[in-house]
């Protein structure tokens, strides 16, 4: 038994509390090997990209003293969203954004609030963009009583906006816990990053930097903290000293009150003065009594068609519940716009190439090389459902296999509605492309392609699905029971999981090549056009012996493999 | 073998561990539970009772051992077996995107029940497990006792002839425990097989006609409640007395030492009240 020595101080709270900040913090970033490595990576890039960065600001701004109003509003703009937003994002990844936590133990809100504002001092965040401020303070101070007075009114501007943080989250905890938050985030994360391919300047000069930094949307930012404190170090470096003094009273008054909002808060949480249901309350609509008698519907369905059309059912409402299948979607209309683009841009200067039979080839095939070319991108954006048909069931894959429902329902089921998916998504597509190039005669032929394209892909995946089955991973965020998304050992087993689906859609394409020359050989010149009353048909039956072969294979593999597929998405504790 | 509704022989599990390590969790289990019985499988924490229903009900390949359900080799004909048993797993994992009634009407179609009839069960079980306001809300919206509710009904709309239930009684309110009682009794009188694993002693005393005990995962005891009062040699014991004496928590001084070791417990309550 271990006696505690009774002169031995207890540690204090504060202490405690910021331990456990750092501890939830680095807990976040260390699940596992995978994510230290990428953790440490993402520090290696990203601190001397910071740096480089406050050297550039710094050096901008001392050779365009100009600028300095607009730079120094426009970064303190930007570090006040990254900051304010950091809780409300992170806060389903971290526990330590929810004080409410902490509420069970005999400590003060007071201490709290100090140590989680204390704390967020520490956080990536905040010290990714330290660098910055310091570069903008040293580059604009002139002397070292207004070194202290600029500075203290960054002090003063960081604290603002922790308590702006701690009090948005306070206020929004119950939307914040809610799984329609959590389902928004699933989304919004793959959103962040598809976006950053779109806005990425390209060819950026210096005089589109000077438009950027004196763009009248920054303006926004004059009427909240970063431009009250931007126009407070501005007028103490011009000697404006009444503008200084207006601008750094107004932004005391709104800190004092920031701070204040956010301790009323966290103390009517802490008291129980405040609910913290979740705010997507629904209006709840009753589902109809009990009916005295069955009366059977017409057209009832029989034998094997009820599980399918069952399970077809449960699999399509969850592609428009789940948020990991909208997460996929936006992936897949995402690769779909970029190749439907870049094809189109390859189609409008195919007459640059001249005349001769290079041309003459093209013209007569390249919307069906083109349609192949697409669809198999397209094809490519969903390997991640067709090689994964059990990922996105998780845990409900246990309740899945305790029915007494032949095994090739199970897969036939989803491929009814995987492939009527990338039959609908592939047709607006590709009829989109042909439309653009001005080759809507070629659509029928590509319509023809898809249908026979699409069930050797399936058929692919289904055997992937069977021997490496894996739980549904939407960029990064493996997703778990609930909707909960975790960072961490995703990443790597994310990559390899990558890399087979990538080998998968290279043996689809082996196993296309048949099918493709069924379209393309009539297209090209080589045989009549004629001979595509035989070579269609042969290719839609080959495409059928393919998926067919499949299911043969999959009952097979099944009787040993359903087990290992239970233990991998829901395995014991 | 085919008179029993669950016959189980040398049933093992045995996991592999890190570093060519392996751990058996279940170790040479046989269970004999005829057609109507309620069944009780009690064991402490991680004694190997999900892994036997697990085993039992085909989601998890024994490493050693034979499982014959309603007359039917689980070797040999595991989806015979499935048509016939009803399964509410500890972890529930259900489909929680969709509501109970679509739970619902899914799981009886799995089950190769025709809508109009599957509605009607659905219509029945919600009522019974007073889910019927819950409407189109989500399952994941649900609390775990609506949950629980909900995985019941599922496991139940097919009326099986084999039910496992997996601590079917944790979060579930006294009303609707009362009420899911009520209909498991009706159940077994009508020749259902009720396997059930709880920690509740209470639940399993006032429901079963025979129970299991496992500990470390073996059977340490089996029987009528009467039948392990006989082998304790104690008439008047609960079954929570019988439990516990049988997986071996109360023996030698062992409890005393605990109460000495934890006696700091009561002193800091003192001293808390000293604060006061």
């Amino acid at each position: 038994m271990t006696v505690s020595n009774a002169s031995e101080k207890p540690v204090s709270h504060f202490r405690l509390l910021l331990w456990l900040k750092f501890r939830l913090i680095w807990g976040a970033l260390s699940r596992s090997k995978f994510s230290i490595v990428g953790t440490l990576i993402s520090a290696l890039i990203l601190f001397p990209v910071s740096i480089g960065f406050a050297f550039m600001v710094y050096h901008f701004v001392r050779d365009s003293p100009s600028q300095m109003p607009n730079i120094l509003k426009d970064i303190l703009a930007t570090a006040y969203l990254f900051w304010f937003l950091t809780p409300l994002l992170g806060f389903s990844l971290n526990d330590s954004y929810d004080p409410t936590r902490l509420f069970v133990y005999p400590v003060r809100y007071t201490t709290i609030f100090t140590a989680n504002v204390v704390g967020s001092l520490f956080e990536m965040s905040t010290l990714l963009v330290m660098p910055v401020l310091i570069a903008l303070l040293a580059a604009s101070v002139s002397s070292p009583t207004l070194g202290v007075a600029e500075m203290l009114l960054l002090l003063l501007f960081l604290l603002q906006t922790i308590a702006m943080g701690q009090a948005l989250t306070l206020a929004l905890l119950g939307l914040l816990r809610s799984r329609r938050f959590r389902d928004i985030l699933i989304v919004l994360f793959p959103l962040i990053a598809l976006a950053r391919y779109l806005v990425t300047p390209r060819n950026f000069s210096g005089s589109d930097l000077y438009s950027l930094l004196s763009n009248p949307a920054w303006n926004f930012a004059n009427y909240f903290p970063p431009g009250y404190t931007a126009s407070a170090i501005d007028a103490l470096r011009v000697g404006d000293w009444a503008r200084a003094v207006g601008a750094a009273s107004l932004l005391v008054i709104v800190s004092i009150l920031t701070v204040a909002l956010a301790v009323v808060l966290l103390k009517q949480i802490f008291n129980g003065e405040r609910g913290q249901a979740p705010a997507n309350v629904k209006v709840i609509r009753p589902v109809a009594r009990r009916r005295e008698t069955a009366v059977p519907g017409r057209g009832e369905l029989h034998g094997a068609l009820i599980p399918i059309v069952a399970l077809s059912e449960k699999e399509w409402r969850y592609i428009v519940r789940d948020p990991q299948y909208k997460a996929m979607g936006m992936n897949v209309v995402y690769i779909l716009g970029a190749f439907l683009y870049s094809f189109s841009r390859v189609f409008s200067g195919r007459e640059m190439l001249g005349g001769g039979v290079v041309e003459s080839w093209l013209s007569g095939s390249l919307h069906i090389v083109s349609s192949i070319g697409i669809s198999g991108f397209l094809l490519f954006g969903m390997m991640q459902l067709v090689c994964n048909v059990f990922g996105g069931e998780g845990p409900a894959v246990t309740m899945l296999f305790s029915f007494p429902t032949p095994r090739r329902w199970f897969i036939v089921s989803k491929n009814i509605v995987h492939g009527t998916l990338i039959l609908l998504v592939g047709f607006v597509g590709l009829g989109v492309f042909d439309y653009v190039t001005d080759g809507l005669s070629a659509l029928p032929l590509s319509f023809v392609w898809l249908l026979m394209s699409t069930p050797i892909v399936l058929a692919a995946g289904n055997l992937v699905s069977v021997q490496f089955p894996s739980k549904l991973i939407v960029r990064g965020n493996r997703m778990s029971s609930g909707g909960q998304v975790s960072l961490g050992t995703s990443r790597g087993v994310g990559c390899g999981y990558g890399l087979l689906y990538l080998c998968c859609l290279a043996a689809a394409v082996i196993a296309e090549i048949p099918a493709a020359a069924a379209v393309i050989i009539p297209s090209v010149g080589l045989i009549s056009p004629v001979w595509y009353w035989l070579t269609l048909p042969l290719g839609l039956l080959y495409a059928a012996f393919c998926y067919l072969q499949s299911l043969k294979l999959i009952d097979a593999w099944m009787i040993t493999k359903e087990q290992a597929i239970i233990l991998k998405l829901a395995p014991s504790d | 073998m085919d008179t029993y509704s669950i016959w189980a022989e040398g049933l093992t599990k045995t996991f592999a561990m890190s570093g060519g390590r392996s751990t058996i969790a279940v170790d040479d289990v046989s269970l004999h539970v005829a057609p109507g019985e309620f069944y009780g499988f009690l064991g402490p924490n991680g004694a190997g009772k999900s892994t036997t229903i697990k085993m039992l009900t085909g989601l998890l390949r024994p490493t050693s051992g034979r499982v014959v359900i309603a007359g039917h080799d689980l070797a040999v004909d595991p989806l015979e077996i499935k048509r016939h048993i009803g399964v509410l797993p500890e972890d529930l994992n259900l489909y929680e995107r969709l509501s109970a009634p679509e739970l619902l009407l899914f799981a009886a179609q799995m089950y190769g029940i025709p809508r109009t009839e599957a509605q009607r069960r659905t219509d029945d079980l919600l009522n019974l497990m007073e889910l019927t306001e819950t409407g189109s809300k989500m399952i994941v919206d649900f609390s775990m006792g609506m949950k629980k509710k909900a995985a019941l009904a599922a496991a139940m709309i097919h009326s099986p002839r084999v039910l496992f239930l997996d601590e079917p009684f944790n979060g579930i309110d006294a009303l609707s425990g009362r009420a899911i009682r009520d209909i498991l009794r009706t159940m077994t009188s009508r020749g259902t097989t009720v396997f059930f694993s709880s920690h509740v002693m209470e639940v399993v005393e006032k429901l079963c006609t025979r129970v299991a005990v496992i500990a470390n995962g073996s059977i340490v005891a089996e029987g009528t409640l009467a039948d392990l009062r006989k082998q304790s040699g104690d008439d008047d014991a609960s079954l929570e007395d019988l439990f516990i004496r049988l997986v071996g928590r109360e023996h030698g001084g062992e409890a005393d030492k605990q109460s000495d070791d934890l006696r700091w417990l009561n002193s800091e309550a003192e001293t808390a009240d000293d604060r006061k």
